[in-house]
This record gives structure tokens, C-alpha cells and sequence, in this order.
């Protein structure tokens, strides 16, 4: 069996007049839930996935009513709460499929009181076999040189709980929006040194693999030489532009690439579940992404403009698959 | 050969400083920011304990975690988190897990904390789970 997980995060998903930035609306709410739900379930040749975690959400509600669109109404779900206002009153979550997988919440990072949560892991459970997933949404940018302390923190935290999961015998795929790139200082601490190389020596030497970093590094590497070998990669996941809707229009838009996944070594040869490498990608369709002038995928990020919808979130999301036998 | 006494004296008198400084000071101002918010905690909850917790040096000097638990264990949450330059001062504190906040002296960085520790949400949640979890 093959699991299907995806992670987006879903651009300021708040109740209605909460925030400048959100919904303002009953209607533009429901619109917006609906866009994402709609792109979620055109996932895997439109079958949807087993497993979607996200981020920038207000609330449990919200969650909810996210993953109700998804899977129904006999959805599963993990919300780890917001933190206070005025900044920090978003949380993250994991929704399923309960016919498909049972997840369980092991651990959370929340570093102080009116911390919204940086990162949730969770044990997941398909038959006999189990693996561990970490729902990431490190420290944002906008607060500049001090935000890269924060995400330090983080990165601490991360390598432990993956420490933990391999001592456990049990692999562990961290994926989410880090609000940093590759090839920053983070991932190259004695913590969390990420490995950003396919090739199977030196793969299988590092106890952490970027796994998505392989689109930068040594694109089509690893991939299919048949349809796959044109996998959804980006040049960034996340688009930084507040002047339009569009990246085509816009004059002060600038991309980074802050959604990954990140694999710890028995994913990628224990006897237990395995990441299936050539089905990563990023998901594009024409209703989320277009193509920017060098024409590489962004997202097109939502915007609510003469009744009419655009767009979905300001990054794209990242798709994996688990193969469990 | 080794002259131990001799060493173990010149170290002891190295150690042993009379005089305070910046560091020093600030970090037994950082003491009583705990004390007092621990025994504010417990004029409402008799059995919280506020612990100082190394975190990790930064280029804003070395992180200290403030956490707030109870005798029994049964809750604990990150309060904020502090830095102190090895010069003493400026101060910077992480309320919210996104912004370091700076201040000359502890002290100013002490009223800033009690601040926020007394938003009715906060203080709210806070004293909420040290209830609950109090037995």
C-alpha cells in the first residue's frame, strides 16, 4: 500500500473579519475552503491524499471544516492550537483519512507562553507499521536577524524528536513550511546537518535527507525517466509578493524556496514504511501556480478581488508518498 | 612538576571576584525575575515552580528558558526566553516565540515580562492548567 501525505500551508485561513489579511466575508471564507479543497483532492491523479497536514489556520474549527471538504464527514484530525494575538493566533494540524492510517499526537514545540506552535509530530499506524511525521511552521522572516534564532531553536528541537524516532526504530518525514531555505545555516548545524545529495553513498552516510533539495541540487536525479521525470519542481515554494495577485503583474514579488521534505535514514532503507523518492514533487495546477518568467512554477497566492476568488495560498504545496506493505 | 597548591590558589583568587560585574549583575537580576514571578504564581497556586533553564549561546548572547511547572510535574510551559550577552546588557526577551524584544537592563526587561504575563489571556491560561493539574 501506498500512503498519500501532502502538506500546504493555507495562507491565513482565519474567521471571518478576524484579520485585515483574511476572509472577510461568510462567502469568502466558504470560497476559500472550498479552492483549497479543490486543489487538495486533484492530488495523486485526483485521488486525493490519505494525509494533508497545514499550517497558518486560526483554529480547530477551521481545520475542520478544511478537512471535512477533503475527506468527508468522518474525517480524522490533529490541531495543535494558536498562540495569542496579536501574532501568534494561528496553529497547525494533520487531517486523514481514518480508513486509511491512524495518527496520534506524540509532541509538540511550543517555546513560550504566547508561542504559536513551531512544529507537532505525530506517530502514524498502517496494519503493523509505523512511522513518525513532523508537521513544520518555523519562525517567519518578517522579523528579520532575530527570527533566525528562533528557527536555530527549532532545528534543535526537530533533530532531537528525529534522534528519538530513529532510536525508536521508527523513520521519521518532516515536512512543512521552514521559512528557510536549503542552503542556509540551519540545516547545516551539528544538529540538523541535512544531506542535500541523492547519490545513494553519500545518501545513506547522513542520518538526515532533504529530500525535495534534490530539484535544486540534481534535478531529475532520481526520477522515472518516463512521465515523473517532468515531477512538479520549483524555483519557490513560497512567493513573497504583495503588490498583485499575480506574479506576472506584480513589480516587488520575491520567491523562496521554504517547503520541504525532510527524511530520516529509515525512511530511506529500513526494513519499515519507505519514502517512494520518484513521486515527490510540488503540486502545480493552473488554478494554484503559474509559470514566472524564467518559467519556473510559484503559487499564486489568494486574493479576493470583485467577488471573484484567485488563486489559493503564497506557497506551493509538497506531495510524498509512504509505501507501507 | 606541577605546582597544584600554587595553581589551585591563583585560580581560587581568579575566581573568587569582589567586585560585580555587568554579567553578574544581570544574571542575579535574572534570580529575582524568577523569584518573583514564581512567588506571584504561587500566592494563586500554591504549588508552581518557576525554574531557570540553560538554552544554547546566540550571537545575542547566552539563551536562558524561564518555565513554569508545578511540584507534581504534571504541566510545564516555556514562560519566555532570555538572552544575556556575556557584556551583561542589552537584554532581549521572546515572548512570543517571533520577536526578540530590547532593553537596556533586566530591569526594564523585567517590567516588559510582568507585563505580558499579566494579559488577562495569558495570565488566564497560565494559572487555568496550574489549576487544573494542581492535585
Amino acid at each position: 500500500m501506498e500512503l498519500k501525505l501532502a502538506f500546504w500551508n493555507a495562507y491565513n485561513l482565519f474567521e471571518v473579519g478576524a484579520k485585515e489579511r483574511g476572509p472577510q466575508t461568510a462567502q469568502e471564507l466558504s470560497d476559500k475552503l472550498d479552492r483549497l479543497s479543490e486543489v487538495a483532492m486533484g492530488w495523486f491523479g485526483d485521488t486525493g491524499p490519505d494525509i494533508i497536514a497545514f499550517c497558518e489556520v486560526h483554529n480547530e474549527r477551521l481545520a475542520g471544516e478544511f478537512a471535512k471538504r477533503v475527506f468527508g464527514p468522518n474525517f480524522g484530525l490533529i490541531f495543535e492550537r494558536q498562540g495569542f494575538p496579536p501574532s501568534a493566533d494561528i496553529g497547525i494540524g494533520i487531517a486523514f483519512n481514518p480508513l486509511n492510517v491512524s495518527l496520534t499526537k506524540l509532541n509538540a514545540e511550543r517555546p513560550t507562553t504566547k508561542s504559536r506552535p513551531k512544529a507537532l509530530v505525530i506517530r502514524a499506524v498502517v496494519g503493523n507499521q509505523v512511522f513518525r511525521i513532523a508537521v513544520i511552521h518555523w519562525a517567519s522572516r518578517m522579523q528579520g536577524e532575530s527570527a533566525e534564532i528562533q528557527r536555530v531553536a527549532s532545528a534543535r528541537w526537530l533533530a532531537s524528536e528525529m534522534t528519538q524516532s530513529e532510536a525508536s526504530g521508527e523513520g521519521l518525514i518532516a515536512f512543512g513550511d521552514f521559512n528557510a531555505e536549503p542552503m542556509e545555516t540551519v540545516f547545516q548545524l551539528p544538529e540538523l546537518s541535512v544531506s542535500p545529495t541523492h547519490r545513494p553513498l553519500l545518501k545513506s552516510a547522513g542520518p538526515v535527507y532533504g529530500a525535495t533539495w534534490r530539484f535544486l541540487f540534481e534535478a531529475g536525479f532520481a526520477e522515472n525517466r518516463g512521465e515523473s521525470y517532468q515531477a512538479p519542481r520549483a524555483l519557490g515554494s513560497f512567493w513573497e509578493g504583495r503588490s498583485s495577485g499575480l506574479a506576472k503583474n506584480s513589480q516587488a514579488g520575491t520567491f523562496a524556496l521554504f517547503d520541504h521534505i525532510i527524511v530520516t535514514r529509515s525512511l530511506l532503507r529500513g526494513p519499515g514504511p519507505r519514502l517512494i523518492e520518484k513521486d515527490l514533487g510540488y503540486s502545480i495546477s493552473p488554478v494554484h501556480a503559474e509559470k514566472e518568467k524564467h518559467g519556473e512554477w510559484v503559487p499564486i497566492p489568494w486574493s479576493y478581488q470583485n467577488n471573484v476568488g484567485t488563486g489559493a495560498s503564497d506557497h506551493l504545496p509538497v506531495l510524498a508518498k509512504i509505501r507501507v506493505s | 612538576m606541577l605546582k597544584k597548591d600554587e595553581l589551585k590558589a591563583k585560580l581560587t583568587k581568579g575566581l573568587n571576584l569582589k567586585t560585580d560585574t555587568a554579567l553578574s549583575k544581570s544574571l542575579s537580576a535574572l534570580e529575582d525575575v524568577r523569584e518573583v514571578v514564581e512567588s506571584s504564581f504561587q500566592t494563586i497556586v500554591s504549588n508552581a515552580v518557576v525554574n531557570l533553564e540553560p538554552g544554547f549561546p546566540t550571537n545575542y548572547g547566552q539563551q536562558y528558558r524561564l518555565v513554569l511547572t508545578n511540584t507534581q510535574g504534571k504541566f510545564e510551559q516555556g514562560v519566555c526566553r532570555i538572552y544575556v550577552p556575556i557584556e551583561g546588557t542589552p537584554i532581549r526577551i521572546d515572548i512570543d516565540g517571533e520577536t526578540l524584544s530590547e532593553f537596556k537592563n533586566m530591569s526594564k526587561a523585567a517590567d516588559y515580562l510582568v507585563t505580558s504575563l499579566s494579559d488577562p489571556l495569558v495570565s488566564g491560561f497560565l494559572v487555568g492548567m496550574l489549576k487544573q493539574f494542581a492535585a
